[in-house]
């Protein structure tokens, strides 16, 4: 019999039922985790939609983030990008880039997320403004050299 | 989670504290936040109970480990065939505010994508004291009644236990920062964004190491094993008092599965001497004088019964009460684990010629003593004078009874025969005449109980026939000539008795004076540079380089070296140990000047 897939010992119920749970902590991790085994289990697909309406902006995220793994065409997802990228919660902002630029040109709006990131590199934030100077570089599908090239040219 | 050798792993630091990194991405050894703190992390002594934090692959990959050019900072490789991931750790320095002690680690995936499995589990005061996590926005807390510290992670933490674990994906060229870092009294949980500070510390923390590199003249043949060893002698200074921790573990075995489980975090007098000597001569003249300084306040302090104690704290306290960690299961079940050390309140005779041989050095090298410090070291070598004739401990802080010590009794001779000569080169005042006839005394007495004309040799202590490796250091003390034919014998007889592929053991267990302990023990990497020196000044020079050569085969992949060698290579004890790596130091500069130019 096929084992069950989980995503460190915890089966994909388990998971689904922490979505409910009243610690916003818990479902992030809740939908974290879903996404993490949504490849293997794509019956977990419908509780990531559901998330994608949780009350707090950062579990919304990270649901989308986990959908557009397995469904990057899928408009819920880039929806809830593109009103985290202008959340009053600086946190927030840079989380939704950090995981734009993550899912780099597989997002099937990858043109359009390029815009929307581009504006944040005037944000107030200066830790949104490094991710999203990143987030460009991915998107735009770009590498980075290691960060301790710099420094090591540079000291030199 | 089964025992790594010591030797696969490498080390970082932050001139406080370390962390040992095995190439499997754990660190299996962390105490915070002092070196001679209770450990967080010591799956190394405990692999159920000890705690780590280990960030790998989860793809079957082949682990490979260097340090970032002229650093300390850590790079840990995983390569499989999905793709490479790295790891790279760091502790930042801080050289002033407010000291923070945190762990840097970046992870990506260079190659292809790659899979990382994340699992922190302390385990607070060697594992005695149980905490509880929360989970938080930005990562975890772990609390302790004594210490709570944070870990700060993008992805997601689940606990499991009293740990947090997170499994996640990188994509080709993604950085991930995980920040693991002591809270402060009062601080609340509110942890901080990590990529950020992550990738500016790794810039400064480069920086940090590079700069202070550019210190080391030293450019001979073996520079890089030179080079590294001068950060790790660095690596293991404690900032605020420049005082060398011996090594930053305890409880690593002399012996597997054998009871010489000794706790190196402290400063031993006798290392002093060594330790000012090479660091003057690679031009770490700053380490040297805050070294110096410390050294003064412990002569000035004096010690219970004699002018000085055998080893201190790193913060030059006194107290290091030995007990054992029986809870602890012990690094491949050797045991008992000990923490503090009872040697302390040995007398042990040769620290007081190794610091004026050290004080002599800085004298003339450095810069002049005060006439308040030389007050207290007239005492001291007045007390020399009225007390060498004492048995003692011994260098090798036997266990099993005190002896006449031949060692000891020629470092009786160095302190105060370097006193002698302090006083005379500054015209500082001294009573020159009882102190030279005291020193010549010492001398003929050496000469006619520590020298055993029918096998050509010193031998360890005045009621043996039994030879130790110590003497080795009889040439470079200037004790004797390197080619007289004394030492050359007592050379001959070391390399026939305890000369094994090269590798010196101090002395034959069960023979002399042992250290009062069963088992065994692998042989000395210190002895073996002695051999190198010894053979260099004896003119040997082929023998010398052939066995420095082979020695430094015996380095981890990082150039690391613990004290010890085990029959199949292995390394033994303490880890990374300060000696060692002095002793690389001392015979590559000597032998360098010997092979000249074109060798």
């Amino acid at each position: 019999m096929a084992r069950e897939p989980d995503y460190l010992g915890v089966s994909v119920a388990e998971w689904t039922r922490a979505l409910k749970s009243e610690n916003p902590i818990q479902r992030r991790l809740a939908v974290y985790a879903l996404g993490e085994i949504v490849p293997r289990a794509t019956s977990a697909v419908g509780d990531l939609i559901a998330a994608l309406d949780d009350p707090q902006p950062y579990v919304r995220v990270w649901a989308a983030a986990a959908l557009a793994r397995i469904a990057p065409e899928r408009d819920e997802a880039f929806a809830v990008f593109r009103a985290a990228l202008q959340d009053e919660l600086a946190f927030v902002r840079s989380l939704a880039a950090w995981h734009l630029g993550r899912l780099g040109s597989r997002l099937a709006r990858a043109e359009e997320a390029i815009d929307h990131v581009t504006a944040l590199l005037d944000d107030a934030n200066p830790s949104v403004r490094a991710e999203a100077e990143l987030a460009l570089h991915q998107l735009s599908g770009k590498g980075a050299p290691p960060v301790e090239l710099r420094s090591l040219v540079s000291g030199s | 989670m089964s025992y790594k050798p010591i030797e696969s792993y490498g080390v970082i630091g932050d001139l406080h504290t370390v962390a040992l990194v095995g190439k499997d991405g754990s660190i299996d050894w962390c105490c915070l936040p002092n070196f001679d703190s209770p450990s967080v992390f010591a799956s190394i002594l405990d692999d159920v109970k000890g705690g780590y934090f280990r960030i790998s692959s989860l793809y079957e990959a082949e682990h490979k480990q260097m340090y970032l050019p002229d650093s300390n900072v850590l790079l840990t490789r995983f390569l499989s065939a999905e793709g490479v991931g790295e790891v790279v750790d760091f502790m930042p320095v801080q050289e002033s505010g407010k000291k923070v002690h945190q762990i840097v680690r970046l992870v990506r995936a260079v190659r292809g994508a790659v899979r990382f499995r994340l699992e922190c589990r302390p385990a607070f005061d060697y594992g005695r004291q149980p905490h509880r996590v929360v989970l938080a926005g930005r990562g975890a807390v772990f609390e302790s009644d004594a210490l709570k510290i944070s870990l700060v992670s993008r992805f997601p933490l689940c606990q499991q236990g009293d740990g947090v674990v997170v499994e996640f994906l990188l994509n080709p060229g993604e950085t991930t920062t995980f920040l693991l870092r002591q809270m402060e009294e009062g601080e609340d949980g509110d942890l901080l964004e990590s990529r950020l500070i992550g990738i500016d510390l790794l810039t400064q923390t480069l920086a940090f190491w590079r700069n202070w590199l550019k210190n080391c003249r030293y450019s001979g043949r073996w520079f890089e094993m030179v080079h590294r060893s001068a950060l790790v002698l660095k690596l293991l200074t404690f900032a605020p008092t420049g005082a060398i921790v011996a090594a930053p573990t305890a409880g690593l075995p002399e012996e597997i599965g054998g009871v010489r489980n000794w706790d190196y975090r402290y400063t031993w007098i006798r290392d002093a001497a060594f330790t000012i000597y090479v660091l003057l001569r690679i031009g770490l003249t700053q380490e040297a004088q805050q070294f110096m300084g410390w050294l003064e306040q412990r002569a000035i302090e004096g010690g219970r019964g004699a002018p000085l104690q055998v080893m201190y704290r790193i913060d030059g306290s006194h107290e290091m009460p030995e007990i054992t960690l029986d809870h602890l299961a012990g690094y491949r079940n050797s045991r008992p684990v000990r923490v503090g050390n009872a040697a302390c309140q040995q007398l042990q005779l040769d620290i007081f010629g190794e610091l004026m041989d050290s004080i002599y050095l800085y004298d003339n090298d450095t810069a002049a003593i005060s006439y308040d410090f030389w007050r207290y070291l007239r005492r001291m070598l007045d007390w020399v004078a009225d007390n060498w004739l004492q048995p003692d401990d011994g260098i090798w802080e036997v266990r099993s009874g005190r002896q006449h010590f031949t060692y000891s009794k020629v470092q009786c001779w160095v302190a105060l025969d370097r006193g002698i000569r302090l006083a005379q080169k500054r015209s500082l005042p001294l009573d020159h005449t009882r102190l030279m006839g005291e020193r010549d005394r010492i001398y003929e007495t050496i000469m006619a109980k520590g020298w055993n004309a029918a096998r050509r040799t010193f031998v360890q202590h005045f009621d043996t026939d039994a030879v130790d490796a110590s003497s080795l250091i009889l040439s470079v003390v200037r004790f004797l000539s390197p080619t007289d034919p004394r030492m050359l014998g007592t050379l001959d007889r070391i390399m026939a008795e305890l000369v094994s592929d090269s590798l010196v053991y101090r002395y034959e267990v069960g023979k002399g004076a042992g250290d009062g302990l069963t088992g065994q023990e692998g042989t000395f990497n210190m002895c073996t540079f002695w051999l190198v020196d010894a053979l260099t000044r004896a003119g040997r020079i082929e023998e010398a380089r052939y066995i420095f050569e082979k020695m430094l085969t015996y380095a981890n992949h990082l150039g690391l070296y613990s004290e010890e060698i085990g029959p199949r290579g292995e390394a033994l004890g303490n880890f990374p140990q300060a000696f060692t790596h002095i002793g690389v130091i001392s015979a590559a500069y000597h032998l360098d000047r010997k092979l000249g130019k074109g060798g």
